[in-house]
């Protein structure tokens, strides 16, 4: 599950999974734009068949918050 | 274990208990363990039918783990050792077929990968797959596996598979592809960018490759208005314009119900004349045709079922912009298009795709579940813009266009009249015709005698489509492949201009196979939804609809008594003069331009040089002096072509230069070419003009206009791998009149 949630956002973002680590973030990458988290939250509600409410999207700005939201999910 | 239990009972309790052992060690990762408690569980014991599902479920999920950890020789040793249960399975073919692709087995992969597409059609994955194994030495056959793969799995990553696979193809196998290239600009007043991987993978499908300039957010006043703005820096082909009705009008819609209801009306009407004005802008700066979304009727309403009674309510306000929207397209007919958003997200079901969160968040009032949906909408124009419409569509008979098998039920007994079953044939018929209604040729490919064919057309009292109206009928018993040849031999037409529609999936396969140019339309195995198939269908989209088009069914039909006068004269010369045919060559007007511009588009074969112009460019040649456009117009005593024959020509004091030179390709070989040419040789030599020069173009699908120059005199002056550039020595040589032709005089500009 760790890896398939790094792949997606890996895609999303456009950057290579392992350059991702857990302080990865909006703040300090730069591919992380808006339109590319909105990819990820649309690619993340289809892939674990899940709904994400607007406040989780928001909250989920690295790696273990994108987990903790998912898992909390499913 | 239960002493009283049934024998045969107990045997399958034991046999369950094996097996969910497995299954616990498969998904507690054991696989070696999984592996040897798998192979004694088939040594010892005979499985039973009703068993047959739970083993075959687990050691697919045997097979699913040991694929992504490369543990080939195990798996197939699997495969083949419980091949009696699995060789029926797609998903073990599939992973079958992937390890021999990754052994570099190329035929065997194949062959588990086709077995698996023929039992579960519906799965996106052998296709994927099968698409990676012809990418190397088919990258057509390649391109069309990925494109079915999207076809099967739309959701973000398949989009972001698909796109990856069909860009690594174009980069390495660009050329052999031939896709056309398309600038295209999306601009609005709301979020669409994330619709930019969906229209791309759609305009792949087409054998498209879309450049795009996605305008800023809410920034289209600026984009449309000023003419240094990126959007005209980046010179469109095809616009496309978004609009959110709540962000147009915030005065409107943000205070509906504390307006007077005739103030509503007055504040849309004047919303939509300053759109009004910025359309018009863009039609000066841009030659680009602009596609402009309509207005989005809510799905829920401020007063609630009391909309419907209010004078200008929510839903009549905006029903009657969207009626100003079309006005303004028809103000500015073949450049601005609406095209019908609010279609697209009622059949999508508004509900079901809605996303208030991302509206919030990300003002995307285009929700991205119904994006592939309005991708799909956008090419039904990008086809018609890039001349890529189909002409023909070729219908198999039984089955297809009424029930049953006409050989063995008869007249009487196929199912075709107002009461179900036979209703769904009756309207399928209907809908056929109105297609022929709007120019588009039939045609019947199907395994049956002629004779019982006709007789249905004659006799049956609710046969909606005659005889007449097929262009071409193909009723006989030899394989549908080679009467497909045939059919577009007759009309002239090239492959790649036909849709197949058969019930039959292995004839539709041995089309798809044989002659992959062909459309094959994949028909739905209940005939209920085959008038809706056809509906849906983006092939033969039209943004206009010229004289030619309405009349064209008229004009093969007046082809085929051609044809019986040529088989009735033995000697062509006395078919030629028989056929009394008249020409006359005009220069371009007002209200030839669409047409010359369509022929343009869609003339592929006899086409010295395949340069393709929009009707502006047209309208710019015929309007400068350095330029000569002449369309030809034909009839002889059988009925009128039309306008089918356009030559551009490139004046200089010394010399004219021929740009383009095409004909349809329906009335080549009986000297109207030469009379075409004939014309433009005296009018260049009245201009003063001492050579005429020309080049062909080599395509791959021009080869018949190759020889056209040489054999009208002209002399070749140089050759290269692009082109052919041939002159005629105006003072010296001439191209003559062909006697059976009568040219009409008209004055040239």
């Amino acid at each position: 599950m760790e890896n398939k949630l790094r792949q997606i956002l890996a895609d999303a973002i456009d950057v290579a999974p392992e350059n991702l680590t857990d302080k990865s973030s909006p703040d300090n990458t730069p591919e992380w734009d808006s339109f590319a988290h909105l990819n990820m939250v649309a690619a993340l509600e289809q892939e674990f068949r899940i709904s994400l409410t607007l406040d989780e999207v928001i909250e989920m700005q690295n790696l273990p918050k994108i987990k903790e939201v998912v898992s909390r999910k499913l | 274990m239960e002493p009283d239990l049934d024998p045969s009972l107990k045997t399958n309790l034991e046999l369950s208990l094996k097996i969910s052992e497995v299954q616990f060690l498969v998904e507690k990762n054991q696989l070696a363990a999984a592996d040897r408690r798998l192979r004694t569980l088939m040594e010892e014991s005979a499985i039973p039918q009703e068993m047959e599902k739970a083993l075959v479920q687990t050691a697919v999920a045997l097979l699913e783990k040991l694929h992504p950890a490369k543990q080939d020789d195990r798996a197939l040793d699997i495969f083949n050792r419980c091949s009696r249960y699995l060789k029926n399975d797609p998903r073990a073919l599939t992973l079958a077929g992937s390890i021999f692709s990754r052994r570099g087995n190329i035929d065997e992969a194949v062959h588990h990968l086709n077995k698996a597409v023929g039992l579960a059609p519906s799965s996106p994955d052998p296709y994927l797959l099968l698409g990676d194994l012809f990418a190397q030495d088919q990258p057509g056959k390649a391109m069309e596996s990925y494109s079915q793969y999207h076809q099967r799995n739309y959701s973000v990553l398949g989009t972001r598979t698909f796109l990856k696979r069909s860009k690594s193809l174009l980069e390495t196998k660009g050329g052999e592809l031939a896709f056309k290239d398309l600038p295209v600009a999306v601009v609005g007043n709301f979020t669409i960018e994330p619709l930019q991987p969906y229209l791309e993978a759609e305009c792949f499908k087409l054998r498209v490759r879309p450049r795009f300039f996605f305008g800023g957010y809410d920034q289209y006043v600026q984009e449309m208005s000023d003419p240094q703005s990126g959007l005209y820096r980046f010179k469109p082909a095809l616009t496309f314009l978004f609009l959110d009705h709540q962000a147009l009008l915030p005065e409107l819609f943000g205070a509906f119900l504390e307006t007077a209801p005739e103030e509503r009306l007055q504040t849309a009407q004047n919303g939509l004349e300053q759109l009004r004005k910025l359309l018009e802008k863009f039609m000066e700066l841009s030659d680009s045709k602009l596609v402009c979304g309509n207005f989005t009727l809510p799905a829920d309403h401020y007063m609630g079922v009391f909309d419907a009674q209010m004078e200008w309510g929510q839903k009549e306000i905006l029903l009657e912009m969207n009626k100003t929207l079309g006005n303004f397209a028809r103000s500015f007919p073949q450049r601005l298009f609406v095209l019908d958003i609010d279609k697209v997200l009622s059949n999508c079901g508004k509900d079901v795709v809605a996303n208030e969160k991302m509206r919030y968040l990300a003002k995307m009032t285009v929700p991205e579940k119904a994006l592939p949906g309005l991708a799909r909408e956008i090419v039904r124009y990008v086809r018609p813009a890039l001349g890529m419409t189909k002409k023909c569509l070729v219908l198999d008979l039984d089955n297809t266009l009424w029930g049953g098998i006409l050989g063995e039920d008869g007249l009487e007994g196929i199912r075709l009249d107002l009461e179900p079953p036979g209703n769904a044939f009756y309207e399928f018929q209907k809908t056929i015709k109105t297609l022929h209604h709007r120019g588009i040729l039939l045609a019947i490919n199907s395994k049956n005698d002629l004779e019982l064919v006709r007789e249905v057309f004659e006799k049956h009292p609710y046969m909606q489509l005659k005889m007449d109206d097929f262009a071409c009928i193909r009723a006989n018993w030899q394989d549908k492949a080679r009467n497909m040849r045939e059919i577009a031999q007759e009309l002239n037409l090239g492959l790649d201009s036909f849709v197949y529609m058969d019930d039959n999936p292995a004839e539709r396969y041995l089309i798809q196979r044989e002659l992959p140019e062909v459309t094959t339309v994949e028909m739905p195995p209940d005939f209920s939804e085959f008038a809706r198939t056809l509906l849906r269908l983006d092939a033969f989209e039209v943004l206009c609809l010229t004289e030619e088009d309405k009349h064209r069914k008229h004009l093969y039909q007046a082809e085929s008594k051609r044809r019986e006068l040529k088989n009735q004269t033995a000697d062509l010369q006395d078919y030629l003069n028989a056929l009394e045919i008249q020409v006359d060559v005009c220069p371009a007007d007002r209200f030839s331009i669409p047409r010359i511009a369509q022929l343009t588009h869609r003339t592929n074969q006899f086409n010295l040089t395949t340069r393709r112009y929009s009707e502006s460019d047209i309208a710019r040649f015929a309007t400068s002096a350095g330029h000569g456009v002449y369309y030809l117009k034909t009839h002889d005593r059988f009925g009128d072509h039309g306008i089918t024959g356009v030559c551009i020509a490139r004046k200089t004091p010394e010399a004219w230069e021929i740009d383009t030179f095409l004909m349809s390709c329906r009335i080549i070989g009986r000297g109207i070419e030469q009379a075409f040419l004939h014309r433009i040789c005296l009018d260049a030599r009245s201009g003063k003009a001492r050579k005429l020069t020309a080049r062909y173009l080599a395509t791959r699908k021009n080869h018949i206009a190759a020889d056209f120059l040489p054999g009208m005199n002209f002399r070749k002056i140089s050759h290269n791998e692009i082109e052919t550039v041939y002159e005629l020595d105006l003072g010296e040589e001439s191209v003559a009149l062909p006697p059976h032709i009568k040219l009409n005089a008209n004055h040239g500009k």
